[in-house]
């Protein structure tokens, strides 16, 4: 029997093999974004045993339908990430306000999510994605502070841009004008990087 | 009210990062399904918005999540979703239990396999060694010990399977106090088998003569559910089961707790709180 290497396949050559069920290619994608899963959700809920639960939901949903994921709309680490953030989102919503006042330490929703002294990568886990993940940080850096927590605020606290603005005691229009230079920026940023590796 | 791709385009990043209301959201959404070049952009945007995801500290998930969804992958096999599942995590979780019952069946044998073996060893060594002999006869019985630990893990892991297979199971974060601010717990229940389980983390050792004991925290009273020790990682697990009680005395269920007390039997809270939970 022929012997796979599957460290070796990209992302979409190991979904179209989890359509054959084929548990080899289910573990070589946790091991490619295990840790990057539950990192995500752990900042999304802030509780290491409901990030566990959120990883395991994830996972087990790219191994029942991994006919959702769609090459034609985008790289799977982006699909991944959306489905992710989407399940931490709603997990931490669920939990609502006791999660929020009860979980997460005080002034976690207003952390900035680039690592500070403190907050580095764990070691071992320093190559995952290292370039996308340093592109993207470098976008985040450049921004502006309020421009940066508006989107954080939106991508991992899950809020509305009303909800923001009620947050930070800004006007509804300032949030959005926030969120959308901030988005611009980044997106520019990271088209920019594209280009010049030639990817 | 129809949006225009103006309208569109100036939301779209709002609405890639979930942060549009949902009056907004479907309008948005109904354009786009009906504009090609929105909706390129929305893909762009959206693509942004999950790159955003990329700049988190990376964390190291336990090794045990690994163990658990392949466990569950294998058991799920070509099952394809039922509509309207009520519960979502249990498929892996009896397949997580399953697996950790094996996985302790398999150690417990290796165990009193090494007991046996070391017995017999001891055996042979004290016919010509007393200090030998002691040394071993020491060893054996502390792995007599960590084999009835094993056992009792068995035993818990059982009682998980069981309570988490059931339909009204319920889980709980237990938050370390600031006598154990690094704990935390897991309580999972059900009324069916009426039984609950703690899975403890990070508690410091209990002082000597002391152990951890688990409560159920009533409106008039706390009731005992267990004691427990940790292993030298600070993890513990207790089973509770078979309580009677009388719900007219107790009130009602409040909350979960853990206080350090005198090992033995014991009635009455009186040691430090670690870890405890609200249903409030």
């Amino acid at each position: 029997m022929e012997r796979v290497e599957y460290a070796s396949l990209r992302d979409d050559e190991l979904m179209d093999r989890l359509e054959r069920r084929d548990l080899g290619a289910f573990e070589a994608l946790y091991d490619r974004y295990g840790d990057l899963v539950y990192s995500v959700a752990l900042r999304v809920v802030g509780d290491t045993y409901v990030a566990e639960d959120v990883a395991q939901d994830v996972f087990l949903r790219v191994w029942r339908r991994p006919e959702q994921f769609d090459l034609n709309r985008g790289k799977f680490v982006t699909w991944l990430m959306s489905v992710t953030r989407n399940r931490s989102i709603d997990e931490r919503r669920s939990r609502g306000r006791r999660l929020r006042h009860e979980v997460l330490p005080s002034g976690y929703e207003e952390e900035d999510v680039l690592p500070s002294g403190n907050e580095r990568d764990d070691p071992a886990l320093a190559t995952v994605l290292s370039d996308e993940r340093a592109a993207v940080r470098q976008a985040m850096e450049v921004l502006p502070q309020e421009q940066k927590l508006a989107i954080q605020l939106a991508y991992f606290s899950g809020l509305t841009q009303q909800e923001i603005a009620n947050k930070l005691g800004q006007p509804l229009g300032t949030v959005k004008t926030r969120i959308r230079l901030g988005m611009q920026k980044m997106r520019g940023a990271l088209q920019e990087r594209r280009g010049s590796s030639g990817s | 009210m129809p949006m225009d791709c103006e309208g569109v385009r100036e939301n779209i990043d709002a609405w890639a990062l979930g942060a549009l209301d949902a009056d907004d959201a479907r309008p948005l959404e109904r354009h786009l399904a009906a504009c090609p070049d929105c909706s390129a952009i929305a893909d762009a945007s959206q693509e942004t918005a999950s790159a955003i995801a990329l700049a988190v500290p990376l964390r190291s998930a336990s090794s045990s999540l690994k163990a658990r969804l392949l466990a569950g992958a294998a058991v799920l096999g070509d099952e394809r979703p039922h509509p309207a599942r009520s519960r979502r995590y249990w498929p892996a979780a009896v397949a997580a239990a399953i697996a950790v019952v094996a996985g302790l069946a398999v150690w417990a044998a290796y165990m009193q396999t090494e007991v046996n073996g070391l017995r017999d060893e001891n055996a042979r060594v004290s016919a010509g060694a007393t200090q030998q002999s002691e040394k071993f006869a020491t060893a054996s019985s502390q792995l007599v010990q960590m084999s009835s630990a094993r056992r009792e893990d068995l035993l818990a892991a059982d009682a998980i399977t069981e309570i988490v297979s059931q339909d009204d199971v319920a889980r709980l974060t237990m938050e370390g106090t600031a006598a154990a601010p690094g704990a935390s717990g897991r309580y999972v229940w059900s009324r069916t088998v009426q039984m609950g389980a703690l899975v403890a983390r990070d508690l410091p050792p209990a002082p000597e003569g002391m152990r951890y004991c688990m409560w159920l925290v009533y409106e008039n009273d706390w009731v005992v559910g267990g004691q427990f020790d940790v292993d030298e990682d600070g993890n513990g697990r207790v089973v509770i089961r078979d309580l009677e009680i009388d719900a007219a005395e107790t009130g009602r269920l409040k909350g979960f707790a853990v206080s350090v007390e005198p090992a033995g039997k014991v009635s009455k809270h009186t040691g430090e709180t670690v870890l405890q939970a609200s249903l409030d």
